[in-house]
């Protein structure tokens, strides 16, 4: 009961920024669609093909549709773990009201579950619902001759899965207690380690493996850290 | 739930792994910025002025005229060389210069414009590589990265318009087709064109395509080649047909000369050729597939071949007979590389090459008829030497090399025992199809940056760990802990020592009672066991020990 409060609460706090970014992801991902489906160019697109000539095989691959849309969801994902990570463990820290969360009947670990599943919710349930309606929309065989790639749906997840890398390395930098020239910054550059090593693999399940071991060694660290720290 | 007390065994060294992660990315960062720059401001320097170059004497014009000379052979066996004077490599050659034509005896039979050559020349295949999509850059297109998320799209046209695309799909190894005004068509896989997935087949881990428009289409056709079989794909009429199959091991490359309308650069082709797919399998034997009328044929090369690998045995086939143009150097006569290579100074690994660069060497170009059982006769054979170059490496090289091996010092310990694990510079070596990058990448960087065990690498480790010992004594908290330590910075030298000061880099007091440095980890002195003492109790503290409760 007190874990759904808290988490009713941390959601409140959360919701600007998540709208947010579901919104700007809509919208202009939404917007770019609707422009390449008005101008669908695969009955022209090939129109340099000669007849008894060597084919380049770079005039066969071709972007998807959702490429635009998978970068703007892949910074706005990452974008969104600053914020979230910022909001929930920053600003406690920098309007002293750690004491007034943390001195209740609760445990540390419930309140950090709370946060957790809260950012956890923001990102697969409000961009993941934005995902999904970016991807049916351009595979309507109406809008678009040919339908998008699965692959880029998936690409879409694992850049949502990063933006909770990014979250879970602001909370670690938010929560260390060294001196920012120091060790304070590693939860970030680990989360930035995270993230080129799994966008430069080329099986998507090797990706969502690096993602897991970075976010499973990010939340043990995290966890230690809240439970153990002095506020 | 609340972490217990043991959580921190987990925390700890998932901590001190991160910590050495980002402190390992650190430094290699700074190496290879550290190398490059020297590279580069020892690239710039000024350069000392050289002598002026000597003009060739008439032997060195007639080797290099030789030596920069195509070596063309007519279908009867005849060799030719045919040079464009002033220019020296294959690809300046134009077909309105002047073009001289000698014999094997250096007689010139012919001078003219090259376009009015008289001579018909036998057609070399070219390995047309930049048209060759292969395994390594289809992995490319599937990384997850943002901005790459690429599709190969066939597409079958009428006239100007596209009315189907047929998409590859990787983890089924097969095409599914679109119609234009969207819907599924069906499936395209090793079994032909299907209504399904499962009827059409997988047509087997990816391996290379190469792709061309036929005379009177301007729909692609396929030369698909998987790690076994070659398929040419039809989109416009629907048909797969399983070209070849290798009984029993890889396929490593293809070369084809006139097939549909996929050609080669350059030389004009003799009237009469048949198409041909020269297919090399990695157990180093040769396939020959031809049209016109089809056959199939294995060619018996010698197995001493085998030792060279590269674009030295080329195949075409004419009215006249299958031929094979191979051109190669005969290395036996050179030294081979000595053992400790590695472990020489600069100075002398740099005069070892150039003593090898100095020698001339033997280049031979053979030319050999094949039969239709694979049997091959040598038809005819031309030799020339190509003189050994002479003047000194570069001085930016030298002190890029130098600059290396100095930054080298400074690389963890664990990179000469990784390469030093069976198997891997085989890996490090192995460009074929299916490796993956990052992980040949990582080992190229251990070869190039790795200490070799060396004078100075140890004396720095050394350095490193007593230093690592001196501050972690008065610190240690447990003796495995501090053994810990100490065998970590051995194995990580520079970075792992930063690790450690990262980590444990605590201040230390003054033990009050032994006078020696101690941390404050833990609450008795590491020297005399005694416990920190206890604050005096001030006049406005609040809470204070009751043994020595002020009277009221």
């Amino acid at each position: 009961m007190k874990f759904f409060m808290l988490l009713r609460k941390e959601l409140r706090e959360s919701l600007p920024w998540v709208l947010l970014a579901a919104i700007v992801l809509f919208a202009i991902g939404g917007l770019m669609l609707r422009e390449l489906a008005r101008f669908d160019r695969v009955t022209r697109r090939y129109s340099q093909l000669s007849a008894g000539e060597t084919v380049s095989p770079y005039m066969l691959t071709q972007d998807s549709a959702l490429t635009a849309s998978a970068a703007l969801l892949f910074t706005v994902s990452l974008g969104l773990g600053l914020v979230l990570g910022v909001r929930h463990f920053w600003i406690p820290h920098f309007t002293r009201t750690w004491p007034f969360l943390l001195h209740r009947s609760v445990s540390r670990i419930t309140v950090l579950a709370s946060k957790l599943t809260a950012a956890t919710i923001g990102f697969f349930v409000f961009l993941g619902t934005v995902w999904i309606a970016l991807y049916w929309y351009a595979s309507r065989p109406e809008m678009f001759s040919v339908p998008a790639p699965m692959k880029v749906f998936v690409n879409g997840w694992l850049f949502i899965v990063l933006g909770l890398v990014a979250y879970l390395g602001t909370v670690l930098t938010g929560l260390s207690c060294a001196k920012w020239y120091t060790t304070k910054i590693f939860g970030l550059a680990f989360a930035t380690l995270i993230l080129f090593a799994a966008i430069f693999q080329s099986a998507i399940l090797r990706a969502f493996m690096v993602i897991a071991i970075g976010i499973v060694i990010l939340l043990v660290q995290v966890i230690e850290k809240f439970c153990k720290r002095e506020y | 739930m609340e972490p217990t007390n043991n959580s921190k065994y987990i925390a700890t060294p998932v901590k001190v792994l991160m910590t050495i992660l980002i402190v390992l990315t650190v430094v290699i960062m700074l190496q290879t910025i550290i190398v490059e720059m020297a590279m580069t401001f020892a690239r710039t320097s000024r350069q000392p002025l050289t002598e002026q170059a000597k003009e060739p004497t008439e032997e060195e014009k007639r080797l290099s005229r030789i030596q920069y000379s195509l070596k063309q052979c007519l279908p009867d066996g005849t060799i030719h060389l045919v040079h464009q004077p002033g220019r020296k490599y294959y690809y300046q050659w134009e077909e309105s210069s002047t073009q001289q034509i000698y014999d094997v005896n250096e007689h010139l039979v012919w001078e003219g414009i090259a376009k009015d050559c008289p001579y018909k020349y036998i057609s070399q295949p070219m390995n047309i590589y930049g048209n060759w999509f292969q395994a390594r850059e289809m992995r490319s297109m599937h990384h997850a990265s943002p901005d790459v998320c690429r599709t190969l799209d066939i597409p079958v046209r009428s006239g100007n318009s596209t009315v189907e695309i047929w998409r590859y799909i990787p983890w089924r190894q097969s095409f599914i087709g679109y119609k234009t005004g969207g819907g599924i068509i069906g499936y395209a896989g090793a079994s032909g064109f299907a209504n399904s997935a499962s009827q059409a087949g997988a047509f087997g881990k990816f391996g290379s395509f190469i792709a061309w428009c036929p005379k009177d289409s301007t729909t692609p056709k396929l030369l698909w080649q998987t790690s076994r079989r070659i398929y040419e794909i039809n989109f416009e009429e629907s048909k797969v047909e399983l070209v070849f199959e290798s009984p029993d091991v890889d396929i490593e490359s293809l070369r084809v000369n006139k097939w549909g309308s996929l050609k080669p650069r350059g030389v004009e082709s003799v009237e009469g050729y048949r198409p041909l797919l020269h297919c090399h399998t990695i157990d180093a034997k040769d396939y020959l597939i031809m049209r016109d009328p089809g056959q199939t044929v294995a060619v018996k090369t010698p197995e001493d071949w085998s030792r060279w690998r590269g674009e030295y045995g080329q195949f075409s086939a004419t009215e006249q007979g299958i031929f094979l143009y191979r051109h190669w150097v005969d290395m036996d006569a050179l030294p081979a590389m000595p053992e400790n290579f590695a472990s020489l100074s600069l100075q002398a690994q740099d005069d070892w090459l150039r003593d090898q660069e100095a020698r001339p060497k033997k280049h031979w170009a053979d030319v050999y008829k094949v039969d239709d059982g694979g049997n091959i006769a040598l038809l005819n054979r031309y030799g020339w030497t190509v003189p050994g170059r002479t003047g000194r490496t570069p001085r930016w090289m030298y002190t890029w090399l130098r600059t290396r091996r100095c930054v080298s010092q400074f690389s963890p310990a664990l990179y000469d025992l990784i390469w030093h694990i069976p198997g891997v510079r085989m890996s490090r070596s192995d460009y074929r199809g299916h490796r993956n990058e990052i992980y040949r990448e990582v080992l190229i960087f251990i070869e190039q940056f790795r200490s070799g065990a060396g004078f100075w690498s140890f004396v720095l480790g050394a350095l490193m760990v007593g230093f690592t010992g001196w501050h972690g004594w008065p610190r240690r908290r447990s003796r495995a802990v501090f053994i810990f330590w100490l065998v970590f910075v051995g194995l990580f030298n520079l970075a792992g020592l930063l690790t450690y000061l990262a980590l444990n880099h605590t201040p230390v007091i003054k033990c009050p009672i032994c006078g020696n440095r101690r941390g404050l980890g833990q609450p008795q002195c590491v020297r005399c066991r005694r416990d920190l003492p206890a604050p005096k109790p001030g006049k406005l503290d609040l809470i204070f020990d009751t043994q020595i409760a002020p009277a009221t």
